[in-house]
């Protein structure tokens, strides 16, 4: 029961072609039915996979949060700079598993864009703190 | 043991320079000087840092599953698959055979 439970069915990529209208009707019917071949996920590896992710974006939004802080960055310099941290973050993770993203993502939406701004208040938090430790008191 | 070593280098490194960047706000203060800017060194040892700690992060937490099913049951049984626990049945014969 425990793995009817993990598992999931999603169906890939149909490969369906656009039926054009001038086909005759029986080419047409042969070319509507989808060849759709069933790929399955176990939903628990999805699922850790997100967590690592997630947890691999917290931290270093939070470290991204103290260099901010020390160095300074006022405004939306503290922003830009969130932006480009994720983001390099989300190279490095791409960088480290290049070659086989699809063996550990459905898409490299994930990476890149999912869960973007879920680190910002992590962010904003210790921008604050350490700009307030270093440069104010 | 190598991906934290370069976690905690990289986390000394940054608490090493918010310190010493907090230092030098000091030194400008006491000297009554006009704060314009840290110094060079700082600055690249806190980016050197940050990158260090990026890199550590990733390879700290970035240890994914494969996500298809087949590459999990690979390690597994059909025992194990194929286990159904909503039909087994415990109610049979074999009670009022065997007792």
């Amino acid at each position: 029961m425990s793995t009817n439970n993990e598992m999931q069915i999603r169906h890939s990529a149909t490969n369906s072609r656009s039926t054009t209208s001038s086909k005759s009707p029986s080419l047409s019917k042969v070319n509507n039915v989808r060849n759709v071949e069933p790929v399955l996920y176990s939903e628990a590896a999805v699922r850790f996979n997100e967590n690592s992710l997630e947890q691999c974006r917290t931290s270093v939004s939070a470290l991204s949060g103290c260099v901010a802080g020390i160095l300074g960055l006022t405004s939306y310099k503290g922003f830009i700079f969130y932006a480009f941290s994720i983001f390099f973050l989300s190279f490095l993770i791409y960088l480290y598993i290049r070659n086989e993203h699809r063996k550990f993502f459905t898409s490299l939406k994930h990476i890149f864009i999912n869960g973007f701004f879920n680190g910002l208040l992590t962010y904003v938090l210790f921008w604050t703190f350490l700009y307030g430790m270093v440069h104010v008191y | 043991m190598g991906q934290k070593l370069l976690l905690i280098i990289g986390l000394l490194a940054l608490a090493h320079a918010g310190y010493s960047a907090a230092q030098h706000r000091v030194f400008v203060r006491l000297t009554e000087q006009q704060f314009e800017r840290l110094p060079t060194d700082i600055i690249v040892q806190t980016l050197i840092a940050f990158l260090a700690c990026c890199i550590g992060s990733v390879q700290l937490f970035g240890k994914f599953k494969p996500i298809l099913i087949t590459a999990e049951w690979q390690n597994k049984t059909w025992d194990t698959i194929g286990n159904r626990p909503s039909f087994m049945t415990f109610n049979h014969r074999g009670r009022k055979l065997f007792h």
